[in-house]
């Protein structure tokens, strides 16, 4: 098996920085925002620069394949578009819903709203898969999100149907997925449950990519902030995962906010190389 | 509008609407009334306890100041 790639979520601050590296190979692959050219294009130029020295992989925070209202089919086309010019290797989102029906048209919630997974969700996210295929035909990854409202309940056996419903979503919209093992790990505390229960559930063939990032409390749980280093329960979870996910492709480092040296997560990059197999 | 899509609205708007957060938790049954959902689904709904709630929003917020560029949501139901 070959080894996956390792490296970090590409941020502004880190586009000089990266363009001065030296030394190539102290990271494997970069995954751009792909949702961030929108709001600056010259984005895209920085993107593809880089795209010379480490191959791309895209990430999104703004699809919601769970909409029930149908996907923003201008959002799509628009990213699928930035998707092909930048050459990235596959494109990501969350398993969540994001647009509702308001009173005066659809609203932007701003944040990852958890679904159900009933077989009505399941429907919602097959036509919706479908409809994405239409625009974007390469490889699609959906990651579990932390879902903070707790909405489907506690403990073990809480823990094991989420596991359940996230490999279902994926069959349904025929994705990989993306395991963000600290939204796991921060969900699992905020919950109630064992990792474990969560990861036995998993279709393993389906595992592409892993994220690590640092959350924070807010009041008594957990959210996924992304402004601390990894924690050494994600650590752990990265290194189970490593040994399981025979096609695991990259393991990304995210951080959106106190960002820190890129020397310092690079050394984050150094440490999830000596973990994985 | 589809069952699935009527929760998820009343889902978001109590995440968005405080004066409706607090009409699901005082009148479950007049909401579920008005919004042609199940009461068992609104019972669901009030379940979610408020500090779950405010980490939601907290979160929200967080997630509104550090996402590269993108103007802030609108969150006026």
């Amino acid at each position: 098996m070959p080894r996956a790639s390792v490296g970090i979520g590409l941020r502004d601050a880190y586009v000089e920085p990266l363009r001065d590296l030296r030394d190539r190979r102290a990271l494997d692959v970069l995954e751009v925002m792909i949702d961030d050219a929108q709001f600056d294009r010259r984005r895209m130029d920085a993107w593809r620069s880089l795209g010379q020295r480490w191959p791309l992989v895209a990430h999104g925070v703004a699809l919601g394949p769970g909409d029930a209202i149908g996907l923003d089919r201008e959002y799509v086309r628009a990213v699928s578009a930035d998707l092909a010019a930048v050459g990235a290797r596959w494109y990501s989102d969350h398993l969540c819903f994001l647009r509702v029906a308001g009173e005066r048209g659809p609203i932007d919630l701003g944040h990852f709203a958890p679904l159900a997974l009933d077989d009505g969700d399941l429907a919602v996210l097959r036509d919706n898969a479908a409809a994405l295929r239409e625009q974007y035909a390469g490889t699609f990854l959906l990651e579990n999100p932390a879902d903070i409202l707790g909405f489907a309940g506690q403990g073990d056996a809480h823990g094991r149907e989420s596991g359940r419903r996230y490999t279902a979503a994926l069959r349904a919209c025929a994705a990989g997925a993306l395991l963000d093992v600290t939204n796991l790990a921060l969900q699992a505390r905020n919950d109630g449950f064992s990792a474990g229960v969560f990861l036995d559930e998993l279709d393993w063939d389906r595992v592409v990519e892993v994220h690590l990032a640092g959350g924070r409390r807010s009041g008594g749980l957990w959210i996924d902030s992304h402004d601390h280093p990894v924690d050494e329960e994600a650590w752990a979870l990265l290194e189970h995962v490593a040994r399981r996910a025979d096609n695991l492709r990259a393991v990304i480092i995210e951080r959106d906010d106190r960002l820190p040296t890129l020397e310092v997560l690079l050394d984050e990059v150094a440490h999830a190389r000596r973990l994985l197999p | 509008m589809s069952e699935s899509a009527k929760r998820q609205s009343a889902l978001g708007r109590m995440m968005l609407d405080e004066a409706f957060e607090a009409r699901v938790r005082s009148e479950p049954a007049r909401v579920a009334e008005e919004l042609s959902l199940p009461l068992s689904f609104v019972l669901e709904l009030a379940a979610i306890s408020a500090e779950r709630v405010r980490a939601f929003r907290a979160s929200q917020r967080h997630k509104d100041a550090v996402r590269g560029g993108k103007p802030p949501t609108k969150l006026r139901w």
